[in-house]
């Protein structure tokens, strides 16, 4: 066949490909969502949740940030659905923005976390020797700590941001992907087929990237969707607390913090709607991650 | 076994001085110029001269090199000395023990109630397997595991003050002056505290006991006629706690940093209180201590645990 442009059976072969690749997609999704409903029932929230954050700034009923006169502390109702909190903020409005900061964090941390705790954790056991002793070492250091005082202290020394936000969460969280990865691809490594792949001449990256991850891909999805829903919990600690994102920032947690604390009693809408939200959205991930941790992981099977 | 021992119990002090080094160089490095924390604003506003940096330098000891600054803290802390608060201008190793009780109580109580509640909800979950109890006990689970600490305080807090017009009290009752006003004030944060690392524990035993209840020694204990109870407890919940142990070291972390959201909400002057006072106003001798003072009970307890294990299942030997 001649190289060179595609012509149109090319592209009607591609898009036909592209079908069938979408099909299975769909076949596999309603499989999964058949043997597990409730992983799949989670699944679709997620992804609705996911989108509402995306859209919610075309989306909100009443402006997040504007605060409406003479509407301080309205309990919900068929204007305000959630209420309005002490400045006279649609609380619904708020919940849905929040969502974005919140889901946007814990899928960045999860991503960034993953790739690079997998990355490491497969160096590590594959290189070994002193390397691999160096690195544990450091991961030990910093498994010794509880996380979320390791991540309160680097939010004070680092000053509130979101990229900090982002930053204290990996470091305390990877360390936990690097060990769980490394103790994966140690014994994936002593495999017949990676001594046969270095036989034929592949150098060490191309054995690290297309012969050990692939097969540590269980644990690494499995770790991903901890990560997750630990992401989101612990931004929410760290906003809560006032040591997250900056406080004109809304975020679930960041919603509960002192002024809701302050105002509970009189306007406890202010506390039951964002803090509801952050809990379901948890709930649907860890749902989720074990559904997927019991199709993934055969040992595990049937076990919960 | 002894071997073992010796071997973990040296192995501590490295860690120790490596998580030490660790916080050093938060504390020290990272933000460049703890003087420069000390003097601005929360915002992170610079509101002094090149005077008052100096001086500061001097007061809290920068001026001298890092090596230097950290054997001087190290000694101190070993010592006892661990600084005076920027802020309150109190000793810190005094503050720390005047409030240690109150955490160490609440986190007491907060594992006992893990426990009594995780371990019956779990057996019985796996027991009755696809009943529904065991439904119950997944939902109880499910909630656990995805609710905020914070969040359920807040709603404990709430929904106390509404229908039974209580507030979390001002001042703090201490066990050996007032036990029975103390133990009422620290219930409902123990109660908060507990129902999370509950639910990670009915979820550990649940699974543990579904896999033990299918080994062959269960069904020659059924076969041999013994009775139900002294099946389950003594051949099945025996073997499947074994693994339940490891969660301590998860479970004393989540204790640890449930203990700072718990004293915020229910106003209670432990330690944890304290640091976070001390994060807010990057106070930082209390949070250096603090944190060191919060990692070396998190590897304490997590040696404890690997102690334990290896004296618990016969079939580990070192």
């Amino acid at each position: 066949m001649e190289t060179g442009r595609a012509g149109p059976r090319q592209v009607g072969l591609i898009t036909w490909g592209l079908g069938l690749r979408l099909g299975t997609w769909a076949r596999e999704l309603w499989r999964f969502t058949r043997r597990k409903p409730l992983g799949g029932v989670s699944l679709v929230f997620l992804v609705a949740m996911v989108l509402v954050a995306i859209f919610s700034p075309w989306i909100t009923p009443h402006s997040p940030y504007e605060n409406i006169r003479g509407a301080a502390r309205v309990a919900p109702g068929a204007t305000y659905w959630f209420g309005t909190d002490h400045l006279g903020r649609d609380l619904f409005s708020r919940v849905l923005i929040a969502g974005r900061i919140s889901l946007f964090i814990g899928l960045v941390v999860m991503l960034l976390g993953t790739t690079v705790g997998s990355a490491v954790g497969v160096f590590s056991a594959y290189i070994g020797g002193k390397t691999d002793l160096i690195i544990q070492r450091i991961v030990d250091g910093l498994l010794a700590f509880p996380a979320i005082i390791l991540a309160l202290a680097l939010m004070a020394t680092l000053g509130q941001s979101l990229l900090n936000v982002i930053l204290a969460l990996v470091v305390v969280n990877t360390p936990r992907t690097i060990r769980t990865v490394r103790s994966a691809a140690l014994s994936i490594k002593e495999n017949v087929y990676v001594d046969a792949a270095r036989s034929i001449g592949a150098s060490n990256l191309r054995v690290m990237f297309l012969h050990v991850t692939p097969n540590c891909f269980a644990p690494i999805i499995i770790m991903a969707t901890v990560t997750l829903g630990w992401a989101i919990l612990a931004e929410a600690s760290l906003s809560f607390l006032g040591l997250g994102v900056p406080a004109d920032v809304p975020t679930w947690g960041g919603m509960l913090g002192t002024m809701a604390q302050r105002f509970m009693r009189s306007a406890p809408w202010t506390v039951v709607f964002p803090g509801l939200t952050l809990t379901l959205v948890v709930m649907a991930i860890n749902l989720l991650g074990d559904a997927m941790r019991d199709m993934l992981d055969p040992r595990l099977r049937g076990a919960r | 076994m002894s071997g073992y021992v010796v071997r973990r119990l040296l192995l501590y002090v490295p860690t120790l001085i490596g998580v030490s080094i660790i916080i050093f160089v938060i504390m020290r490095v990272i933000p460049g110029d703890p003087a420069v924390m000390v003097l601005s604003g929360p915002g992170g506003e610079a509101v002094y001269t090149q005077e008052d940096l100096v001086r500061m330098h001097r007061i809290l000891g920068l001026d001298r090199p890092l090596v230097v600054q950290y054997a001087d803290w190290m000694w101190g802390f070993v010592r006892g000395d661990w600084g005076i608060s920027l802020r309150y201008n109190a000793d810190v190793f005094e503050e720390v023990r005047r409030r240690l009780p109150v955490t160490a109580e609440l986190a007491m109580l907060g594992m006992f109630i893990a426990v009594a509640i995780g371990l019956p909800v779990g057996l019985i979950s796996a027991m009755r397997q696809e009943t529904w109890a065991d439904y119950v006990g997944r939902v109880f689970t499910i909630v656990g595991l995805a609710m905020p600490t914070f969040w359920l305080g807040m709603l404990v807090v709430v929904a106390l003050s509404t229908w039974f017009n209580w507030l979390p009290p001002l001042g703090y009752a201490k066990l050996h002056n007032e036990p029975w006003g103390n133990l009422q004030q620290m219930s409902f944060p123990a109660l908060v505290l507990g129902y999370h690392m509950a639910a990670y524990i009915a979820r550990m035993v649940r699974a543990q006991m579904l896999e033990v209840l299918r080994q062959d020694y269960i069904r020659t204990a059924h076969a041999k006629g013994l009775r139900e109870r002294v099946v389950v407890v003594r051949h099945a919940l025996k073997n499947a706690l074994l693994p339940v142990i490891t969660l301590a070291g998860v479970l004393v972390g989540g204790l640890l940093s449930g203990a700072v959201v718990i004293e915020l909400i229910f106003s209670l002057p432990g330690i944890g209180r304290l640091l976070l006072d001390g994060l807010r106003t990057r106070d930082f001798p209390v949070v250096q201590a603090l944190v060191l003072v919060f990692a070396t009970i998190f590897l304490m307890v997590n040696l404890l645990v690997d102690l334990l294990y290896g004296w618990l299942d016969p079939r580990i030997h070192y």
